[in-house]
């Protein structure tokens, strides 16, 4: 019993350590990186990490460090993005169809049914191929993706919280309906509201990393963890670094993320 | 009984609903076909006998109508790429074949691999082996597959040479060969999954290991592991399956992604190329493809349901 | 059978769990005996260690309890230092137990004939017919009517109170000598409370095995038990023949317990006299309540279902009205539909408040107290903002006038201020039932609808709720409606009570 609390904890501690050095890394690159992510160098093509270029250069001789970094913040606020617009209407959708019911939540439920059993790379796909590529296409596409998995989180949260005697009291005292969805319930959805906002960003980090390898998504000259993948993976034979480090990036995206949400739920 | 009856129904809705989607989304979204397929500067005259040729003039749902009627049969009309030469059934048939075997392969490796890992990291619960199998599944949870599919043809591919990357084996000519090769990406799409299914059936064991008729259990005298195997372990597989479902349909994206890696003649090769192309006949039908496995995996789950749990077959 | 022979004796027990460093004791040098044939009683609040005492016997203890001292020794068997092995071929065949839950403690995937077979199948060998219909003549013995049916039926598909006699069938088939019941009854309905204690005793009668009842009930104890044991926080308190205990307890505590059940001392006391020429303040004529099922699907019909049967009822200033019932009779139903959280009725509820709306400017609604102080009081928020809330919706007070009015409620409920800053699950059950009293009472009502408000708690805390309710009423001149299925309580505050079953009345009387 003692054991567990501790290693959930430690998890817990490891979660954040890695996830704000990776966000460290990425608000420096926002600002400063060592060299200019987009500036080729012929000479400097496909070298091994040195003490200048600490993860190497890539095939045109661009910093490869300097490249993770911006990209990383394109890749970032791509997933912060998606996670915005996907949380706020998802949980506009769930307090409303969990609140009132009928047969509103049933047509929006039965479509959220639909929605959620398919994979969300391949209705991005989809998205992308009849709207066309793009930075700004797979920001709509996820975003409207991930709106069904946040309704029905918020949505069950809602339909077990409205029957709680809490919220008969609230309209015992003359509480209107909008009071009690958005001031009584909705803070106490929080407790799953949150875990599967940091959740939602892993699958959009993932999700755009996907795009972007498949070259629909961030398009050449702007790197992204995905476009970075996609361009290593040519060069694969001469230059493993090249992909590693953007790979590494992500794992580490990920990981900090679901070992602090993992450690919230278990709170 | 009724039950049986209800999911057949919304099975076949949702396939109709699906067909009518997909329809709407790839044949009359896009634009107009015909300009696109005779070019910017063909004449009127020309553009009007290709609609009439192609049933364009037509009204949606008739035209819908007319390409169901074709799709039953198995005629998916032709791609725009090849000069109009090629048939779409024809040029996925063998794309089919290749992308489903990868999802037969990984499902059975991380079925195979997870349950047991699963099994014996709930029964060794707060040990230090519990304790690594729940780091290391973190980790790998983390991993995308194409990116360890990447360090897969790194490693066994590049440094080892246990297969050679980019050279795919087709299974008419060698099918020892095409499984040892599809192994490969088959670990690489398995592998995230196996760390997301380990981790759900411990939680789902722990969860039924804390309900009273293990308790119950306990007071008639039974063992821990007959405990196990005959009280807990279906009770705990019954999340499970909803969630293998979910990960088969993952499995099937996640391909997408890997036979790009792995230069698989895939449907996911396929499909990308095919966007790449507008190439909207083509991508049309793949996405039909997939949308329909995964429609016939959620029924062939709710008819499991129904076998295993008497609560949901009453009502 | 010698009924003197001693079957099992616990000696000197005390079992505690670490908790930071600390040792939390949970029961505490524990000596008790129990004879053949006899049913004992173990009667304590929640807490009290009774439950661990069963589970320690039973070798179930969870993994992180540890055993400080003493042991238990079952027919010349020491049930601590045995090996796993050997406990295990005990528990089921000599000692069995039977639980409360008689929902989860079934496994649902399994038939209930599968389930008490398997209780044979590990503690005896015979051929597959023959464990067949020892299970079904079994099922017959505890009283099962159709026991072929029920052997191939679900837990699910069974009455609560099936489910109870199909647990005793199989704490009972492999013939143990020991059966421990740990609140049998607690979650049935008192009518078949009674049936399922006189099916232990009828098994205690025909096949002379002993039995440990454990209850917090002292009806059920007093209605089987021979001998009971008293426990409060890990301690017996005191020991004795049912009878003598009850009607003479010499512990301060027991002496407590009993004066909280007045039933068995047949004694009531309602010091609150009524005027009897006093104003009705509600009024219920010919009230119908309804309660629509949603329609399950799109194809789904939806079924309507009368839960309040022309009921006429009037309420007095100043009187406690008591509504008693059992569960599903419609008691909470009407409640609600008194406060105007059910919509679906006919008929006319009026309220009489002369004073509707007092000085403060706060209109005076009848307000109401629920069973669940877990439920009540909003999670994420402080008790200082759940009590502000209700005059912020009702009252045209000030920031100022409303803080001074939160901190003037919190003390009239024998709270001091410093829990406004706390949230509710840092309070103790008790204390959210207070909270949840105040936030009622702070608005000004004159009627107040009290839904079960001390079901939840241990029995001497009720007496301090009961109090405290009878206190405000006099200070603040309040009418309650009290809604119970514990008679009991209902002689310790009413006036007048009204039965009713199945959504009508069917009993109207004076305490």
């Amino acid at each position: 019993m003692k054991l567990k609390v501790k290693t959930c904890h430690f998890n817990y501690i490891l979660g954040l350590l890695i996830t704000s050095l990776v966000l460290l890394m990425v608000l420096i690159g926002f600002f400063y990186t060592p060299y200019d992510p987009n500036e080729m160098n012929v000479a400097l093509k496909n070298n091994p990490p040195t003490l200048a270029h600490l993860l190497g250069t890539d095939n045109f001789g661009r910093d490869i460090l300097s490249r993770v970094m911006k990209g990383a913040g394109t890749t970032y606020i791509i997933a912060v993005v998606v996670v915005i617009i996907g949380g706020t209407l998802g949980t506009i959708v769930g307090t409303l169809t969990g609140y009132f019911g009928g047969w509103f939540d049933e047509v929006v439920m039965r479509l959220n049914d639909v929605l959620t059993s398919f994979p969300s790379i391949l209705l991005a796909l989809v998205f992308v191929s009849v709207f066309g590529p793009g930075t700004y296409n797979i920001i709509i596409a996820l975003g409207i993706i991930f709106v069904p998995s946040y309704a029905r989180v918020v949505r069950s949260e809602f339909i077990v919280l409205k029957e709680r005697d809490f919220v008969k009291n609230a309209k015992l005292m003359g509480a209107g309906s909008f009071r009690i969805m958005f001031i009584h319930i909705l803070p106490n959805t929080r407790r799953v509201l949150i875990p599967a906002l940091l959740i939602g960003f892993n699958n959009a980090v993932l999700a755009e990393a996907g795009l972007s390898y498949l070259s629909l998504g961030v398009q050449p000259p702007q790197a992204s963890l995905g476009r970075m993948l996609s361009e290593a993976q040519s060069y694969m034979i001469d230059s493993p670094w090249y992909a590693i480090a953007p790979g590494l990036m992500i794992i580490l995206t990920i990981l900090g993320f679901s070992l602090i949400s993992g450690g919230m739920e278990n709170e | 009984m009724k039950y049986t009856f209800k999911k057949c129904i919304v099975f076949i809705i949702s396939l109709f609903l699906t067909s009518f989607l997909t329809f709407t989304a790839f044949e009359v979204i896009p634009g107009d076909s015909a300009l696109s397929a005779l070019g910017m500067d063909a004449s009127k005259e020309h553009l009007e006998e290709y609609r009439k040729a192609m049933g364009l003039d037509k009204s949606l749902p008739i035209r819908y109508i007319n390409w169901l009627k074709g799709a039953i049969k198995g005629d998916f009309g032709y791609s725009s790429s090849y000069q109009m030469q090629m048939k779409v059934s024809t040029l996925i048939k063998n794309r089919l074949i290749v992308t489903l075997w990868l999802a037969i392969l990984s499902f059975l490796i991380i079925v195979l691999v997870s349950i047991p890992l699963g099994i014996l990291s709930a029964r060794k619960k707060n040990g230090i082996l519990d304790d690594l199998i729940t780091l290391v599944t973190q980790i790998f949870m983390s991993v995308p597959s194409f990116f360890l599919a990447m360090i897969i043809t790194l490693i066994f591919g590049i440094t080892l040479k246990w297969f050679r990357p980019g050279d795919y084996i087709s299974p008419e000519d060698n099918f020892g060969g095409f499984l040892r090769f599809m192994m490969y990406p088959a670990i690489a799409v398995a592998i995230p999954k196996i760390a997301m299914m380990v981790k759900f059936l411990r939680s789902s064991l722990l969860r039924e290991m804390e309900l009273d008729y293990v308790r119950t259990a306990k007071s008639k005298g039974m063992t821990k592991i007959s405990i196990l195997f005959g009280h807990i372990l279906k009770n705990a597989l019954i999340p499970v399956i909803t969630f293998l479902a979910m990960v088969l349909a993952d499995i099937l994206a996640g391909a997408i992604l890997v036979e790009q890696v792995f230069n698989l003649p895939g449907l996911g090769r396929l499909l990308v190329t095919s966007i790449a192309n507008r190439d909207y006949a083509v991508v049309h039908v793949i996405v039909l493809y997939i949308a329909s496995l995964v429609i016939i995996i959620n029924f062939i789950v709710d008819l499991i349901y129904q076998w295993i749990d008497p609560r949901v077959r009453r009502d | 059978m010698n009924k003197n022979e001693i079957l099992l004796s616990i000696e000197d027990l005390s079992i505690g769990f670490s908790k930071g460093g600390k040792m939390n004791t949970v029961l505490d040098h524990i000596s008790l005996e129990v004879k053949k044939g006899e049913i004992l009683g173990i009667v304590g609040e929640s807490g009290s260690g009774k439950t661990m005492t069963a589970l320690a016997v039973m070798g179930l203890l969870p993994e992180s309890a540890k055993i400080l001292s003493g042991g238990i020794d079952f027919l010349g068997n020491e049930l601590l230092t045995m090996g796993e092995k050997e406990h295990r071929r005990l528990r089921g065949k000599e000692i069995s137990m039977v639980f409360q839950e008689n929902m989860s403690s079934f496994n649902p995937l399994l038939t209930i004939g599968a389930q008490v077979e398997e209780m044979l199948r590990l503690h005896s060998k015979y051929t597959k017919e023959e464990y067949k219909a020892l299970t079904i003549k079994a099922l017959r013995e505890v009283g099962l009517s159709k026991p072929h049916e029920i052997y191939h039926q679900y837990p699910h598909q069974l009455s609560g109170g099936m489910r109870q006699r199909a647990m005793i069938a199989m704490a009972m088939v492999a013939g143990p000598k020991l059966v421990i019941a740990d609140e049998p009854t607690t979650a049935l309905d008192p009518t078949i409370q009674s049936k399922i204690l006189q099916l232990l005793k009828k098994m205690n009668d025909k096949y002379g095995m002993s039995i440990i009842l454990i209850s917090h009930d002292l009806r059920v104890i007093q209605s089987i038990c021979s001998r009971t044991i008293v426990m409060k926080d890990g301690r017996i308190v005191e020991s004795g023949m049912t009878n003598e205990l009850f009607t003479n307890p010499c512990n301060q505590y027991t002496k407590e317990l009993v004066a909280a059940v007045p039933m068995l001392n047949k004694e009531y006391k309602n010091t609150y006299k009524v005027d009897r020429d006093s104003h009705p303040i509600l009024t219920i004529q010919n009230l119908n309540v309804f309660y629509s099922e949603k329609a399950i699907g799109l194809l789904g019909k939806k079924s309507r279902k009368q839960v309040i049967r022309d009921i006429s009822i009037l309420v007095n200033e100043g009187e406690t009205l008591g509504i008693v019932g059992e569960s599903g009779s419609g008691k909470s139903t009407l409640a609600k539909a008194i406060v105007g959280l059910n919509k679906e009725i006919e008929g006319v509820i009026k309220i009489n408040d002369f004073t509707a709306i007092s000085n403060d400017g706060s209109v005076s609604k009848p307000q109401m107290v629920f069973q669940d102080p877990y439920g009540s009081l909003n999670p994420s928020k402080k008790i200082g903002w759940i009590l502000e809330e209700p005059l912020k919706l009702q009252s045209n007070l000030g920031k100022k006038e409303r803080v001074a009015r939160v901190n003037e409620m919190i003390e009239q409920v024998g709270m001091t201020t410093k829990y406004l800053e706390r949230y509710p699950f840092q309070l103790s059950g008790g204390q959210r039932q207070r909270v949840a009293i105040a936030v009622a009472l702070i608005v000004n009502p004159k009627l107040v609808i009290l839904d079960e408000p001390v079901s939840s708690l241990d029995t001497t805390i009720q007496a301090q709720i009961l109090e405290m309710l009878k206190e405000l009423q006099r200070k603040y001149k309040l009418t309650y409606v009290f809604i119970s299925h514990d008679l009991n309580v209902i002689y310790q505050i009413c006036n007048r009570v009204c039965v009713i079953n199945q959504g009508e009345i069917v009993e109207m009387k004076e305490a």
